[in-house]
């Protein structure tokens, strides 16, 4: 018999088992809304930002080198085309040609003839175009050699430009003294000049400019190496950010661990423990119907992630980020809830450890939290929680005042539990030389645990009810898409949509909730 | 062993003083089992719980060993409590755990290595019978197995004395006898001193070597069992036993006859005791005197008929009488 149902309980579960993964290596790997994008996506921009400034640098280092090498290309090609000028000059004044095709030797010979008394006017109208040949070619090489080592300065500047932007963004209060050094580093633009007579002014000019053009490269270089070693320091600093974004980053890091490590403990007990579980416990009733609501919620939820289209998509990113507000500001809500919950029991009059002023003052904080509606405490708030969060809107920030106005709620339901908790029970203990600490421990959280979960269960619903007013804040959720759409679009099919999945959200809690309460009590 | 000095506790409710414990001194000695015995309301829960100072007494002394628990410190009073142990009427088991981890529970305290309080846990099982209910949660066990629990739960920290309060006043009578026999057995395998506390005469009768009987907060009187039982002296006394009439107007201040006292204390309504004694033992008696009151559907009380002439005679009537559980006791005119 139980053989039987053991077998389907593995049938079962084989096809649970892989619609989870399947969904969890959809949301994991595929999709770029899955919910791993979204922590992520800050560190993976961090990333960028400084791979980008590394690679800026490189380019920079590289591009001024370049540049260096260009330069004195440049100059060198300067010099030639200013010696030879300087030559032709001579040539030209001392009439001292150089033969037909190689100026110099025509030049030679043009003087031999003028010495021997001869008419050399043609042979040296001749001979003009082949040194103006020569000249421009030797010029236009030096032009060619000073725009390359002109681009490649505007290379540097461009990439160190890059990399200070880079260095910016990840460091937004750095400052560079190098900066107005750069800008000053002009690079003076070509003129175009023609005929023969302008030989000498040309090449002079284009020595000129391979000159400015170096020293230009000589302030880049300065400059550049300044950048860079303030970029390279920027880039070790960046391990360690000091500023106050710090907090926020650790607080928002806790968060997404906190959701996804839930998301993924949930997923390694369903496929690691459950089978074991299974094999083991098949045969006990609570057991088989907490086996077919995971199952259900399984497929529901691969259901819902594999519908596809404009609405389910909204629905989607609703859900989970109705999800993302819901479970830390509950987790944290339990964090000071429960001690609080337990202090309130254990200081009330006549219990373990009376103490009128601590029951009192807290009593009071509960009370006035409380009594404060959601929606005023969340404007009440903005405040701290643009100090705690880093911002005072939007989805991640709402969590805080969703905590707020959660734990003295959970502080109440705690109480209401411990209270539950037999005083005789509570006697025998003391009788048996506990101390406070190991009475709560031992005694007061274990004896009420069924009821702390189905309390759990209550004020996460309460919780995911306080969320569809987090649209108010900027926050995003079914409650939000169901006012956005019922309100303003008059889109009654969404709205009944969203409140449907919230419906169906407060059921898995409520129905899960109690499941694990049957589970773990022994009471009756 | 463990002395009690003029302890007196009074409690405030509204500003209003009420008196719950005045003056009791008692001297309870070492591996004896002393029951204290009163109506609803005589004091005796306020009392024993001033014994491990689970009540802290408005005046007095308490010595355990002759070192005095009214000014410990809260960490002296846990080593005490460990040493001091105590079982209750309703049990107050951990019902989120299972039994053995109930007994574990005080070794836990105690900082016990888990592998040898777990060893433990099985001898203390096996000394109150439930071995094979380990791994049994509270709630699937009978009310007497749940006081075999608390009892081994009690005995693992290795205590001195034993507090039973009302014990067995939520057990039937046949449980009550099972519980009463662990402890009687309890107290002389390991020579721990039992302190009882109940309403139930039966209770002292079968297990206590000493009583007193508290009314009002006092101490009405107190001695051995046999002694306070056969000369009862205090009004309490009487109306505890079930002996409403003036001593002065009992038979055996007139009838000049050897007479047997047949004690009815807490015995079902429906249980003809005398006719079948007659139809037994085949012998006619001569009731002498009776006073006999029904309280919850017992019989509490007592009857005295005139003594058969013949020894042996007597001696079976006496006899059938002990084995029913019924007390008879021998007066000489």
């Amino acid at each position: 018999m139980y053989r039987k149902s053991r077998i389907a309980g593995f049938i079962l579960l084989i096809p649970a088992v892989i619609l989870i993964l399947l969904s969890v290596s959809a949301i994991f790997v595929d999709n770029a809304a899955s919910p791993l994008n979204k922590p992520y996506e800050a560190i993976r921009i961090d990333d960028a930002n400084r791979l980008a400034a590394s690679t800026a640098i490189t380019d920079a280092e590289e591009t001024v080198t370049r540049a260096s090498t260009r330069v004195t290309d440049a100059t060198d090609a300067a010099d030639a085309a200013k010696e030879t000028t300087e030559t032709a000059m001579t040539a030209e004044d001392e009439g001292d040609y150089d033969a037909e095709t190689k100026p110099g030797e025509l030049g030679i010979a043009i003087a031999a003839a003028r010495d021997a008394g001869l008419d050399v006017t043609d042979i040296y109208d001749a001979y003009v175009p082949v040194v103006n040949t020569e000249l421009d070619t030797l010029l236009s090489d030096t032009l060619t050699t000073v725009k390359r080592a002109e681009s490649t300065i505007e290379d540097a500047v461009t990439a160190l430009t890059k990399a200070e932007d880079a260095i910016l963004v990840l460091v937004p209060d750095a400052e560079f003294e190098a900066l107005p050094e750069l800008t000053e580093a002009n690079v003076p633009k070509l003129g175009d000049l023609k005929g023969t007579a302008r030989f000498r002014r040309r090449a002079d000019n284009y020595v000129l400019r391979c000159e400015t053009a170096a020293t230009n490269v000589a302030a880049v270089e300065t400059a550049a190496a300044s950048i860079l070693d303030t970029c390279k320091t920027a880039l070790n600093d960046y391990k360690v950010p000091l500023s106050a974004t710090l907090i926020t980053f650790a607080v928002s890091r806790a968060l997404d661990l906190l959701v996804y490590g839930l998301i993924l403990l949930i997923i390694a007990l369903a496929l690691l423990v459950a089978p074991a579980w299974l094999a083991r416990k098949w045969k006990n009733p609570m057991f088989r119907k907490g086996v077919a609501f995971i199952f259900v919620v399984g497929l529901l939820a691969a259901a819902l992630h594999y519908t596809s289209g404009e609405t389910w998509e909204l629905m989607k990113t609703n859900t989970f980020d109705t999800l993302y507000m819901t479970i830390p500001s509950t987790f944290f809500a339990y964090v000071v809830g429960l001690p609080l919950g337990v202090i309130l029991v254990i200081t009330s009059p006549g219990n373990i450890r009376p103490n009128k002023t601590v029951n009192s003052v807290l009593g009071v904080i509960v009370n006035f939290l409380r009594s404060i509606p959601f929606l005023i405490l969340l404007v009440m708030l903005f405040n701290v929680t643009r100090l705690v969060m880093g911002a005072a809107i939007g989805t991640r920030a709402i969590i805080f005042p969703l905590f707020v106005a959660a734990f003295p709620y959970v502080a109440r339901i705690v109480e209401g539990s411990i209270n539950e908790v037999d005083r005789g029970v509570v006697e025998a203990a003391q009788a048996m030389g506990s101390n406070t600490f190991q009475i709560i421990t031992k005694v007061l959280i274990p004896e009420s645990l069924p009821s702390l979960i189905n309390g759990a269960a209550i004020c996460m619903t309460t919780i995911l009810s306080y969320t569809a007013m987090a649209g108010s804040a900027g926050g995003e959720g079914l409650g939000k898409v169901a006012v956005i759409y019922g309100l303003n679009y008059r889109q009654y099919d969404v709205m009944y949509l969203a409140s449907l999945l919230l419906v169906a959200l407060v059921q898995i809690i409520q129905i899960g909730g109690g499941l694990l309460m049957r589970a773990v009590d022994h009471r009756k | 062993m463990l002395k009690l000095e003029n302890v007196c506790k009074t409690f405030y409710s509204d500003g209003q003083p009420f008196d719950a414990v005045k003056n009791v001194s008692l001297h309870i000695k070492k591996g004896e089992i002393f029951g204290i015995i009163g109506l609803s309301g005589a004091g005796k829960s306020t009392l024993i719980r001033c014994m491990n100072r689970l009540e802290t007494p408005t005046s007095g002394d308490i010595k355990i060993d002759g070192e005095s628990v009214i000014n410990m410190s809260e960490s002296q009073l846990r080593k005490l409590r460990k040493k001091v142990t105590m079982i209750f009427q309703h049990f107050n088991l951990l019902m989120q755990r299972t039994v053995a981890k109930n007994v574990r529970y005080p070794l836990e305290l105690a900082g016990v290595p888990k592998a040898q309080a777990n060893k433990r846990v099985m001898e203390l099982l096996e000394i109150v019978g439930l071995q094979d209910k380990a791994d049994n949660y509270p709630s699937q066990l009978s009310g007497g197995q749940k006081q075999r629990v608390a009892i081994a739960r009690a005995l693992a920290s290795d205590p001195e004395i034993l507090l039973c309060d009302e014990a067995t006043s939520a057990l039937d009578p046949m449980t009550t006898q099972s519980i009463l026999s662990l402890l009687q057995d309890i107290n002389r395998r390991l020579g721990l001193t039992i302190v009882i506390i109940t309403h139930e005469m039966a209770v002292i009768r079968q297990i206590c070597t000493n009583v007193a009987i508290l009314d009002g907060g006092r101490v009405a009187e107190e001695g051995s069992v046999d002694e306070v039982f056969t000369h009862t002296r205090s009004e309490a006394g009487r109306r505890l036993f079930g002996f409403v009439a003036d001593h002065a107007k009992s038979p055996e201040a007139e009838a000049p006859v050897p007479m047997l006292r047949i004690v009815f204390d807490g015995m079902k309504i429906n249980e003809p005791v005398i006719s079948e004694l007659s139809l037994k033992t085949g012998i006619a008696m001569n009731i002498l005197y009776a006073d006999v009151n029904l309280i919850n559907g017992k019989r509490y009380g007592q009857m005295t008929i005139e003594r058969p002439a013949k020894a042996e005679d007597a001696k079976l009537l006496i006899d059938t009488l002990t084995e029913q559980g019924i007390t008879v006791q021998e007066v000489d005119a």
